[in-house]
């Protein structure tokens, strides 16, 4: 995956209509780091009254998908009376990402280890529930309020399809299957009727056949053609792109 | 399934019962008397695409049905022909497969065709049995 930064500028979320600012997707994703750090400062305070940590309550981050900016385009409109068309969109706000808007923890008192002005954030990527991959954003963007440039803010944009594929090997299920074939009592394992296919890639299936009179051969032939049309099917050398069996 | 009946149509004919599991979701299909079992970690066994008709694979008048069922992990899906289903019935499939926990997975389609044998084997039988783990 390539990474491709631009310096572009945006502006945080305005309030609405209603005064009250649209605030993104869910909670805002708080630094709980900083906030155990806190909880630990404030217990040593209580013990021994001074401390030299540095105050913050470290950085919030906000996820805006695109509906979210279509929907601020509009507030602004019918702030300013305006009618809103498709054609005052912005192409980007239309665009297939989701924008994220860091804000860092900014303190303003020098600590032990002169953190003065310091960004406690200094890149986004999005991971897995279990932390095996990561999102690279495409781009990221200069957060500007009240006309300046917020420190050392983050506004990366994040391609939504690939939100898609994150973690899909996660949720892959691992199959156990087994199968066993018994011929009647008196019959030799040649004479039995039954067959069965088991098929492992890229997905399980399994079949089980039995075959009627004389065919102690059909169901072989017929577990045969199945896994053979399957991976025809699956490799795209048959008119079929995706294995049925609805008929 | 159609294309499978044509193929053997004019020749010896099959019964199939078959399961397929994409994500956490089984597509089991059936023609002829062979059997689909679900056997939940908690709660009791069912048979599976129980509407499919009896006419067999090859005799050009198979209707295959299919169903979709969620799984959940520990949930055993149990594809039996009719020589090991027929003499154990639901209680006998359930108890051979819940009884299994003890041994290892793999020995569970032994367990049925043991069950099933020491009630007569009359007729060749078959078990396969599917589960998710992760």
């Amino acid at each position: 995956m390539s990474t491709r930064y631009e310096s572009r500028q945006v502006s945080p979320p305005q309030p609405g209509p209603t005064g009250i600012q649209h605030s993104g997707s869910g909670p805002p994703r708080r630094d709980k780091g900083r906030g155990f750090f806190n909880a630990l400062t404030a217990a040593a305070n209580g013990m021994n009254g001074t401390s030299n940590a540095t105050q913050g309550e470290g950085f919030k981050v906000w996820i805006y998908t695109p509906e979210e900016g279509v929907c601020q385009v509009s507030f602004e409109a019918a702030r300013e009376y305006r009618v809103l068309s498709r054609d005052d969109l912005p192409t980007e706000d239309l665009a297939d990402v989701i924008r994220v808007v860091a804000y860092p923890d900014t303190p303003t008192e020098v600590g032990a280890a002169g953190m003065l002005q310091q960004s406690s954030a200094a890149h986004v990527v999005i991971r897995d529930a279990r932390k095996r991959e990561a999102i690279q954003p495409i781009e990221k963007r200069t957060v500007i309020k009240g006309g300046r440039p917020l420190p050392a803010a983050l506004s990366p944009r994040i391609v939504t399809h690939m939100l898609r594929q994150l973690g899909q090997s996660e949720h892959a299920m691992r199959v156990e299957c087994y199968g066993q074939t018994r011929p009647q009592e008196g019959r030799q394992v040649t004479q039995n009727q039954d067959g069965h296919v088991i098929g492992r890639a890229p997905f399980s299936w399994a079949a089980v056949f039995d075959g009627a009179g004389n065919a102690q051969t059909v169901a072989r032939r017929a577990a045969s053609l199945l896994e053979t049309w399957l991976a025809e099917a699956l490799s795209g050398r048959s008119c079929a792109t995706k294995p049925s069996f609805a008929g | 399934m159609k294309r499978l009946d044509s193929a053997l149509l004019g020749g010896a004919q099959t019964t199939v019962v078959g399961a397929t599991l994409v994500g956490e979701q089984a597509a089991v299909f059936a023609a002829g008397d062979s059997r689909a079992y679900l056997v939940p970690s908690d709660g009791r066994v069912k048979l599976l695409a129980e509407r499919s008709s009896k006419s067999r694979l090859g005799s050009g008048e198979a209707h295959p049905v299919v169903d979709r069922v969620p799984l959940q992990r520990r949930d055993v899906l149990v594809l039996l022909s009719d020589g090991a289903w027929g003499p154990l019935g639901l209680p006998g499939i359930e108890r051979a497969v819940r009884g299994a926990p003890a041994r290892h997975f793999s020995e569970v389609p032994q367990a049925i065709l043991d069950a099933a044998s020491r009630r007569g084997c009359a007729d060749d039988m078959t078990a396969v049995a599917l589960r998710l783990i992760q």
